[in-house]
This record gives structure tokens, sequence and C-alpha cells, in this order.
């Protein structure tokens, strides 16, 4: 039998034991939790503002000073075993772009939502408006449609939540 | 409802936190709880009828595991390839050997970071069981990559308060990262991203948990 010393993925404590650890060196490094999200971090030294979001195994850092950002990316390497993005491009289905010079951020899910209809075998139907006419009369599918039966239903209403989400 | 559980003032900053609102006066019936969608709350939203106004509200947050479920489920539709389900599938397929290395592969990484040891179960504990998972990783334009076999713990086979105490998902509300990227946005800060490898070797656990070898390697 084996006893275990380190979390497994899928054990019920798994991400709390990871967040734990993140917890612990953050702190080291002086960040402070926000009360407002216990995943946000928050640093501020002098003029200098630091935030970072954590979504389980992705991190998010936010820096107004370049070499500082690159100062603590070195020292959480050091620490885990991380694979530094540069840039943020896409987070979470999410795709951003930037316009530094009129300071905006556009976000997008084009990439999620194309990727979305590919797994549900969708590309190819017709885009519709919505709200739908509310005249529309809804038919029960009475030849039990063998495609139909087959549609992961719960899964593309799940996609289509998280999508709604992202953005909103 | 629990009286304690009313804040009584209206904290602008646990108003962003998007919190699922049920109100008390509605709600004195005491089971039916009302809630409310996340996409119901928003910053500016206007009020669409007085109930918010109540000064005393009980505060329901909305499950943050659900967050976890959606994300993969984005992850686990995308496989459609005929990837083996049980460990003699992936034995007894063509690319038997393939599957062999990669859980050769897992196997070692898992003993060599020391995640667990073989000792012989005490009385009266019941061990968890566990699972391999295989997947074909493709690459940018659906070539095959590699192929890759995971261990996984099967979480719901363990008692709370024996195999675990408490749990929490980090995974910041998506309110926290748009307003922290809108800032980013108008002070023109440095935003960059980094993600962590094998993130599950990093815990250490705090109960005693045991757990069935793997498949394959007793």
């Amino acid at each position: 039998m084996c006893e275990l010393h380190k979390s497994l993925y899928g054990l019920k404590q798994f991400p709390r034991a990871w967040n734990q650890k993140l917890d612990v060196f953050s702190k080291s490094i002086q960040f402070v939790k926000s009360d407002a999200d216990f995943n946000v971090y928050i640093a501020q030294v002098g003029d200098v503002k630091f935030f970072i979001v954590v979504y389980v195994d992705d991190l998010i850092l936010v820096c107004d000073n370049k070499d500082k950002l690159l100062q603590v990316k070195e020292e959480l390497s050091r620490k885990f075993e991380m694979k530094d993005l540069g840039d943020l491009h896409v987070f979470l289905g999410m795709e951003m772009e930037k316009d530094r010079a009129q300071c905006l951020l556009y976000i997008n899910q084009i990439g999620y939502l194309k990727e979305f209809l590919k797994c549900f075998r969708m590309e190819d139907r017709k885009a519709i408006g919505v709200p739908l006419d509310p005249k529309t009369k809804l038919k029960k599918n009475e030849n039990k449609d063998v495609e139909m039966v087959k549609v992961p239903y719960q899964q593309a209403v799940g996609s289509l939540m998280y999508a709604m989400l992202c953005t909103r | 409802m629990n009286d304690d559980e009313l804040i009584k003032d209206a904290n602008p900053i646990s108003l962003i936190e998007g919190l699922v609102e049920g109100d008390e006066s509605t709600s004195n019936s005491s089971s039916e709880k009302e809630f409310v969608t996340p996409q119901d709350e928003g910053l500016n939203e206007p009020q669409q009828d007085g109930r918010r106004e109540s000064p005393q509200r009980q505060r329901k947050e909305w499950p943050r595991d659900w967050w976890v479920a959606t994300k993969e489920v984005e992850r686990t539709t995308i496989a459609f390839s005929e990837e083996p389900q049980t460990v003699e599938e992936a034995l007894n397929g063509e690319d038997a050997k393939k599957w062999e290395m990669a859980m050769q592969e897992e196997y070692d990484s898992l003993v060599v970071n020391n995640t667990w040891s073989l000792v012989p179960l005490p009385k009266g504990r019941k061990p968890i069981s566990c699972k391999w998972v295989f997947k074909i990783k493709h690459g940018v334009h659906g070539e095959v990559e590699c192929y890759k076999a995971k261990l996984v713990a099967r979480g719901f086979t363990q008692t709370f308060g024996v195999d675990y105490n408490e749990t929490f998902a980090p995974i910041a509300k998506f309110v926290s990262i748009h307003c922290i990227l809108a800032l980013a946005a108008i002070e023109d800060m440095e935003i960059h991203q980094m993600d962590i490898k094998t993130t599950f070797l990093n815990g250490d656990l705090e109960e005693e948990i045991y757990m069935e070898q793997p498949q394959g390697f007793t």
C-alpha cells in the first residue's frame, strides 16, 4: 500500500496543498493577499505596484516596473518549475490585444468559440440572431433523431456558460 | 436562516466580489433560498427592483468548484480521438509500447519526487483508489506530438475528516481579473503570464492518506 507524502492530482486537497505552498512563498517575497479575493496578491514598494492573479496553475503578473517584474519572475522560477509565457496574450480562452498608445486592452474569445464549435461539430452550422423571435414554436423531436442522442448536452451548456462569464 | 451570517453594512469592496445574494426579507420561509446566477450580478448594474436596497442581506458564495468544472469541460471535449480508457486497453492495443513507456515515465517521476512510500495498511483504514488516464497530445496542426499517461487519485473515494479536512480551489474571480487588467491598461503596466508545470508535485500533505498501488506496478 502507498502512503502519500505529496498531493496527487485528483485528491480533494490537491488544489489546497498547492495554494498553501504558493501562499508561504508569496509571503516570503513581501506580497499580501487581497481581502476581496484571496487569489490576488498585492505588493507595493515605494511607487512600484505589483499584482499577481492566481488561477490554479496560471499566474498573471502585473507591474508598472519592468525590472521588478523580471526579478519576481526569476524568484518564482527558482522556487517552482515554471514556464514563462512572456507578455499576456491568451488567458483562460480569452485573447488579449493591447493598444498601449491609447491605454486600451481588448479581450475576445474568438478562439475559444471556434474551438467550441469544432468540439461539438457545429463549425458549418448557420448563425442565428438572439434573442429568438418570440413567435417561434419549438417542436418536440418525434423521430428521436439518432444524431442528437450523441450530443454531450450538459458539456455544451457548460462550455457556453463559461464563454458567457469570461468576457462579460 | 442564520442571523450570524447577516452582513449589516454594505461594504463597497465586497460588492465587487461577485457574491451571490439572497434577500433576507423575501426568503424568511427558511428553506426557499433565492439564488441569483453570477451573470445577474454586475458592477454598475441598474437595480431592477427594490430588493437590493435592503441593508440586511445574507450572502452566499457561488461554489468555486463550479469554475473548475467548466474549465475542465473545455479540455475533455476536445478528446474525440481513440484514447484508451483502461490500462488493459492501452497495453493490448496498437500503441501498447508507447503507452507502456508513457506509464513508466510518469511512474518514475512520481517515485523520484518521493510522492509516496510503500507501507502496510494500518488496521481500520481504507485506501483510496487511483486510475491511469491516457492522453495523446496533439501539436498545432493536429499531428501526434506525444503519448501521456497520468496517474490520478480517485478523490471521490476520500472520506471527509479521515482522508481530508479542508479543500480550496485557488481560482481568482473573473471580476478581479477584469479589474486588474483594466487597471493595467489604464496605467500602462506590464502584463506577463506564467504557468506552473507539474503543479501537483508542489504541495505537501497534512493528512495521512493511503492509496492503492497503481495498476501495472504492484
